[in-house]
């Protein structure tokens, strides 16, 4: 599985939605992605990457762009 | 501080200003026990007032606003922290003790209400991260002991995480966390939490304390488990 695929499906499996949805998504923008779902996000991200995301990488992860760029940070290329 | 007195039973309430988490102490010769110690800066001054020679540290679950104090205590007093195993796991992990899960919720809050409590949050917990628990005691489903005479019941109970517990004090107080809270639904999204665990083991277990049980809960006011009855899960 891509990278970019990894990434997509962390979004789909923590908010529940498909791919289409997850690809636009941003904080907020679905009931389930508050504070508490957010959390539900991280922890799909960091054991689809096998990372932990620093605080303020988890707090600056406000889109699925954004966390695009945030990943990179840990050598995780799209 | 808020004082709850209940028959012989003095319980000192503590309340954090961040994400309003409540910590519980109970006093008695020079022995504290302490249930899930926050950073609230009025419980350090408290306990400094009181010099307790021993600590007992019962934490209701492993979500970092209900464990954020371990380590200063720790470091301050002779402690002995029991829980559940999973919060056990967990909490003694570095790695997951981040403050990051409280963060999020300020700057949500601050963006709503335009606070900058986030900021604050983030002055106030300068050098307690990164910490890690030292847990002297952990069960898997419950344990039993005696605290200055009375009798201390822990039960494993799933649903808002892994490693929920609630902690039944003298079989008149009960110490939820967040498996009980008045007028809010608990919450089973974050990870590892489980409805399905929550139906099948928290609330029969729940359902199975006296009408007139006191619950101390992990946020919010005190009340009579009669109470949480009317409103369904």
């Amino acid at each position: 599985m891509s990278n970019m695929e990894k990434y997509t499906k962390a979004f789909c499996q923590a908010f529940e939605i498909d791919e289409e949805t997850a690809k636009k998504l941003k904080f907020q923008d679905i009931p389930a992605w508050d504070s508490v779902g957010h959390m539900g996000l991280v922890a799909q991200l960091e054991e689809a990457f096998d990372i932990m995301l620093e605080p303020d990488d988890i707090v600056d992860l406000s889109s699925f762009e954004k966390g695009q760029e945030i990943l990179a940070k840990y050598d995780i290329t799209f | 501080m808020e004082k709850i007195v209940l028959n012989e039973l003095i319980i000192y309430k503590f309340a954090s200003k961040f994400i309003d988490a409540n910590s519980y102490v109970l006093l008695e010769n020079q022995d504290a026990l302490i249930v899930d110690p926050n950073e609230s800066p009025e419980l350090e001054t408290f306990l400094s007032d009181k010099a307790p020679k021993k600590v007992t540290i019962l934490l209701t679950h492993e979500h970092i606003d209900h464990v954020i104090g371990v380590a200063r205590l720790q470091k301050k007093y002779q402690t002995k922290v029991i829980c559940q195993k999973q919060c056990a796991e967990f909490v003694s992990d570095v790695r997951k003790n981040q403050p990051s899960l409280v963060l999020v919720a300020l700057e949500y809050r601050d963006d709503k209400n335009g606070t900058n409590l986030a900021q604050e949050y983030r002055q106030l917990i300068d050098g307690i991260f990164p910490f890690s628990v030292v847990v002297a005691e952990s069960f898997e489903d419950n344990i039993s002991f005696v605290w200055q005479g009375k009798e201390v019941f822990c039960k494993r109970c799933r649903g808002h995480s892994p490693g929920s517990c609630c902690i039944v004090l003298d079989k008149k107080i009960v110490f939820t966390g967040d498996s009980l809270i008045l007028g809010y639904p608990v919450i089973t999204r974050f990870p590892g939490g489980s409805k399905k665990d929550y139906l099948t083991e928290t609330k029969p277990f729940l359902d199975s304390l006296s009408d007139d049980m006191l619950v101390l809960a992990g946020h919010g006011k005190s009340f009579r488990i009669e109470e949480s009855r009317r409103v369904d899960f």
